[in-house]
């Protein structure tokens, strides 16, 4: 069972379907045809099995790489706060996170995985493309593009050809650390 | 009736070069926006003749090239225009010029013109392409963005300051970040909303769905959060008008510009002249006919002011700026709505509150009132 695709109401992303989906064939993968793409699209992005595209604004992931700056260099970048205010973006956008998500920055290195265990949403702030996988369908996200995830049907993130870094909010969950900085 | 005296000072001198606009933007007022006529030297010169000798030059005022695509006409043609203003210019007051432009246009020659003559620039841009070709199309229905942009481009290469208006729809509500993104990234610092307006031909407006209020309020107040919080600074110009009104309440007794006869004066390619709200030249309304009163060729200003027409109407916006300090409490600070937007909505510029009034006046200033007590609470 493969989960449909939507953009996220009061969101618009450049570039197309085409761009970002991929099948399973063989070993490999596969843009889509135009009807493999049609059914890949969400009949309502109001469902919540639905895999919500949006994106966060630039001013937004300027401050992210500030605030890395920030701990790198003196050790005060101050992630709880980032995070206040991507829930109070997303919220604007209606499409607000959980009251008790947990939100964690999460730094991929190569050839590593990403723990999508009670992930709500994603978002890329690197500049690669962030790949998550369902059943046969894969899909890249952009630099400063997210997704919420699919209840029904969890995202797994594969491998990485390169080192990425996102913010990943969890509905929370026994074994899953407060915010913090450290990946 | 209003004397001259009475009338005026003249603020803006709005005068119509032609009434053609090279887009077609959706929400437009302009009734005559696909016709090609231009204004000659000789009303051009019977305009600055009328005016200057009017009696209503009694302070600096501002020139501006509008109700149509000033930028249609080569720079040369306001060249020649400035050598007749300086002309007939003898009040000894300074005339600034002032252009609205979709900046589609801009080029070298436009820049050369902008920076020898010191004249200010409006560009109408609508936020990031998205949002912007939604409404501002060309004639067969494709984008103006990229044009648009490429203008901004140019008068910034040349080291041309200008500020932006940006009307707001309903579909733009939702997207506070995106707009200021653009703003930063176009490095634009001077930013004015418009809301989509019921006016002249444009008789519906997506702000007037239920619940636009709200989604309004939300949008601004978030817009100007990220704007108090840039390091980059951008001035929004209800921002800093809701400030101001909050520091220095209109009196009662005070008409705004819009409200008062003769300081806007509007003319367009053919000599016609009306006052108040610019969007009322080229219109007429069942009860009161034409909004033109006369003619720069023939018509002098004392003519016009024992016109009983005119009379009519300048007693009609009379009672509905009293109505506002009657039965709105901001009336104290903007000073009563603008009479041609009463007249679209309400037809009757008697009345009192409108869309605009809600949106760009009432909610723009309660957003900005909560912003500067926050800014001024004592730390706790």
């Amino acid at each position: 069972m493969r989960p449909a695709f939507a953009i996220a109401p009061d969101f618009h992303l450049s570039g197309g379907w085409s761009d970002r989906l991929l099948l399973a064939e063989g070993e490999g993968w596969r843009s889509p045809r135009e009807d493999e793409l049609a059914a890949l699209m969400g009949e309502s992005s109001e469902a919540e099995s639905a895999v919500l595209l949006f994106t966060v604004p630039a001013h937004m992931r300027g401050r992210f790489w500030e605030m890395l700056g920030e701990e790198a260099a003196e050790g005060t970048g101050d992630f709880v706060t980032f995070a206040a205010d991507l829930r109070q973006f997303l919220a604007f956008k209606e499409l607000p996170p959980p009251a008790d998500a947990l939100f964690d920055l999460v730094v991929q290195d190569v050839g590593g995985a990403v723990d999508t265990a009670g992930l709500w949403a994603l978002v890329n702030f690197g500049d690669e493309p962030l790949v998550l996988d369902w059943p046969d369908v894969r899909l890249r996200l952009g630099s400063g593009e997210g997704c919420r995830t699919s209840t029904e049907l969890p995202a797994v993130a594969p491998p990485a050809d390169d080192p990425n870094v996102m913010v990943a909010i969890r509905r929370e969950a026994p074994g899953v650390d407060r915010p913090k900085l450290d990946s | 009736m209003p004397a001259v005296g009475a009338s005026g000072p003249l603020e803006l001198l709005v005068v119509q070069p032609t009434p053609f606009c090279n887009i077609d933007c959706s929400y437009c007022y302009l009734p005559d926006r696909r016709n090609t006529r231009k204004i000659t030297a000789e009303i051009l010169e019977q305009i600055f003749a009328w005016t200057f000798r009017s009696g209503l030059v009694r302070e600096p005022f501002t020139l501006l090239w509008h109700a149509g695509e000033p930028t249609v006409l080569p720079a040369s043609f306001y060249e020649e225009a400035t050598v007749l203003l300086e002309r007939h210019n003898d009040s000894g007051f300074e005339v600034t010029q002032s252009f609205q432009t979709n900046a589609t246009l801009i080029d070298d020659a436009w820049c050369e013109f902008i920076k020898r003559r010191n004249v200010h620039v409006g560009v109408s841009v609508d936020g990031p392409a998205f949002l912007h070709d939604r409404y501002r199309k060309t004639r067969r229905g494709g984008g103006t963005f990229e044009k648009t942009l490429q203008g901004m481009r140019r008068l910034q290469e040349h080291g041309i300051d200008f500020n932006t208006i940006t009307v707001l729809t309903a579909d733009s509500l939702s997207y506070p970040d995106e707009l200021f993104d653009f703003f930063v990234e176009n490095g634009i610092r001077s930013v004015s909303f418009n809301v989509e307006e019921i006016e002249g031909p444009h008789v519906q407006s997506s702000l007037a769905r239920g619940g636009t209020e709200e989604r309004f309020r939300r949008f601004y107040s978030r817009f100007l959060d990220l704007v108090l919080a840039s390091k980059e600074p951008i001035e929004v110009r209800e921002f800093s008008t809701a400030q101001g009104g909050i520091a220095h309440r209109i009196d009662a007794e005070t008409r705004t510009q819009e409200s008062r006869p003769f300081a806007i004066l509007n003319v367009d390619c053919e000599g016609n002249f009306s006052t108040y709200s610019p969007e009322l030249l080229g219109l007429s309304g069942p009860r009161h006919g034409s909004f033109a009163f006369g003619n720069v060729a023939r018509d002098s200003l004392d003519r016009v002011l024992t016109d009983p027409r005119f009379i009519a109407l300048d007693e009609e916006i009379r009672r509905g700026v009293e109505r506002c300090h009657e039965t709105c409490s901001y009336a104290p600070y903007c000073g009563g709505g603008p009479p041609g937007n009463k007249f679209f909505e309400n037809g009757d510029f008697a009345t009192t509150e409108t869309l605009s009034c809600r949106l760009h006046k009432q909610v723009t200033f309660d957003v900005a009132l909560t912003k500067l007590e926050r800014v001024m609470a004592p730390a706790s």
